[in-house]
């Protein structure tokens, strides 16, 4: 699942790396079984014939959120993880001003 | 500023006896800033004092849990009709706490309140360290945990409670990601400037920060979206607990505006809880040059404001209900106003707005200590609120059991004080392993938030040109 090191990284990079995939799997596999658990209680309520359309209405809220939560996440990560070979400016603080082609 | 101006070299200095982390090379990025990371680098004697205590509650709330497991719920207060006490009133309350975080946090963001820097990760983190409290209530409150398989197996959407748990499960792991996204930078300064037993979790939750363009757009992006997302989630999240109570048909319980009462007092609540955790971390840590008079008065007009719209509500429910005078409602009514909780009743209301009110509105009393004076006042009457809501009700059912009355054991009073415990224990850790100000936030602040609030406030005056891409 890891990418090399890049150049002047540290030794262990791999081992780091394998871990943030692991969290990122945990976060994907936790979000999935809350939808899949929201699935599962619509299904019940659709088998007994209670309030189905009470769990509908309230999955409909509660799935899309999970998602957008889940894409979320997975945005940040990858993002981080693609970009970090750009020139970086100071660490977390200000970036330059201007259209960003300085990188 | 010479006290606050603290160098690399400076921070370098630090006894070898402490760390878990020491100043490593590169530690200079930090600049004047130096002073933030300082809580994570010096373990003090009062620090690991507090802890002891506060695990030794903490503890002692664990046996009494275990022993209430053993013997049953028998060995509580909790009998029939009233068989909510403490626990369900500690649930309620924690979550009001939590609309402290993210929810003041995203509304600042989202309105660009500069002022908003220091505080928004002091308030994040009690979001997520009451949100696992509150839930843990509803647990202790079960008798059985392993009941709450039943729940995921099957759970009725038909019932209030699994509302609840939806959607405290969505606001808790959103406000994990609010709370998560925005430390990702701060946490690649620690990877850089310590080195230490907890520089390999730096380097995992960093995540691969560079500080590059693109990874700074990302970042900013998804801390937007994520800021739009949480504040619906969070009103949500108290108006469905509210609905645990309203959609009953409970006198007193029953009531249309039980949704935006639960927000106001969360909220109302939820700042107070902020402001007392801000003015120990600026005591503590020794961070009064971050958190100024200046975020203590904002914080405390919008106090003033919760005050007054808590007592708009309060008046509002009460006034509905006497003027009715239904003779169910009225039962309840009476043993609030003179009964057997009058006490907690006249107490909330004291502390809710008697104390605060002066303290908030007149200028001269609304220093730092008497905002936290006001704001302590505020965690007692709305702890005492959600009391007055959960038990009266249920000690005067509107079916016939005849009346009930509830007086709390040492198993609650224990489990109780463990609670409060472990939110503070769990407070003061995060702020040994994380920067409790977001340091890049600061140092964003001082390079460019200044030049675009000067933009902005002149983009709105009448002889300057409209934005470019701005359509009339």
């Amino acid at each position: 699942m890891s990418a090399p090191n890049l150049p002047g990284e540290e030794p262990g990079e791999r081992g780091v790396r394998i871990a943030q995939f692991a969290i990122l799997g945990v976060f994907t596999a936790f979000a999935l079984s809350v939808v899949l658990w929201v699935g599962h209680l619509i299904s019940v309520s659709w088998k007994l014939d209670d309030t189905f359309s009470g769990s509908l209405a309230i999955s409909i809220v509660a799935v899309p959120l999970f998602l957008t939560i889940l894409t979320l996440v997975h945005y940040v990560f990858w993002g981080l993880y693609r970009n970090r070979e750009e020139a970086p400016h100071a660490h977390g603080g200000a970036q330059p001003q201007g259209d960003g082609d300085e990188a | 500023m010479a006290t606050s101006v603290q160098t690399a070299a400076e921070a370098a200095r630090v006894p070898a006896a402490m760390p878990l982390h020491a100043v490593a090379p590169g530690a200079g990025v930090l600049g004047e800033d130096a002073l933030l990371v300082k809580p994570i680098q010096r373990m003090s004697r009062g620090f690991h004092l507090a802890a002891a205590a506060l695990t030794a509650v903490a503890l002692f709330g664990l046996f009494m849990y275990c022993r209430q497991l053993w013997f049953g719920l028998g060995v509580t207060g909790l009998n029939q009709p009233v068989s909510w006490g403490f626990y369900v009133t500690n649930f309620v309350f924690f979550i009001g706490i939590s609309h402290a975080g993210t929810l003041i946090s995203a509304i600042l963001r989202i309105a660009k309140a500069e002022w908003r820097r220091p505080i928004t990760r002091i308030a994040e983190v009690i979001t997520v360290v009451v949100l696992g409290i509150g839930g843990m209530n509803i647990l202790i409150d079960m008798g059985r945990p392993d009941r709450f398989l039943n729940v995921i197996k099957f759970g009725r959407y038909q019932s209030p409670l699994l509302w609840d748990a939806t959607s405290i499960t969505t606001y808790l792991t959103g406000s994990v990601i609010y709370l998560y996204i925005p430390l990702i930078p701060d946490i690649a300064i620690l990877r850089d400037t310590t080195r230490g037993r907890l520089r390999w979790l730096y380097r995992v939750l960093s995540m691969g920060w560079r500080g590059t363009h693109r990874q700074h757009q990302v970042l900013e992006r998804a801390i937007s979206i994520m800021a739009v997302l949480v504040i619906p989630i969070a009103v949500s999240v108290h108006t469905v607990v509210s609905f645990v109570f309203s959609m009953t048909l409970q006198p007193m319980w029953h009531s249309t505006i039980f949704g935006p009462y639960f927000v106001v007092g969360a909220i109302f609540s939820g700042v107070a809880a902020l402001l007392i955790c801000m003015a120990i971390i600026r005591k503590a840590y020794g961070l009064e040059r971050y958190l100024k008079l200046v975020h203590f008065n904002n914080l405390a007009i919008l106090l003033l404001v919760m005050s007054m719209l808590w007592f708009y509500f309060t008046f509002a429910e009460y006034l509905t209900t006497y003027y009715g005078n239904e003779p169910d409602e009225m039962r309840v009514f009476m043993s609030k106003f003179d009964g057997p909780y009058a006490v907690f009743f006249w107490g909330m209301v004291v502390c809710n707005f008697a104390i605060p009110f002066p303290i908030l509105a007149i200028r001269r009393l609304r220093t730092i200590p008497g905002i936290v004076v006001a704001s302590a006042a505020i965690c007692i009457g709305m702890w005492l609120e959600r009391f007055i809501i959960v038990v009266p009700t249920l000690a005067n059912p509107r079916m016939d059991f005849g009346p009930g009355f509830y007086s709390a054991m040492l198993t609650e009073a224990a489990e109780t004080a463990g609670c409060f415990s472990v939110f503070i224990l769990a407070y003061m850790v995060f702020t040994k392993v994380f920067p409790i100000i977001s340091i890049w936030e600061i140092q964003e602040g001082r390079t460019s938030a200044i030049a675009e609030v000067v933009s902005r406030v002149r983009a709105g005056l009448p002889d300057a040109p409209e934005p470019e891409g701005a359509r009339p």
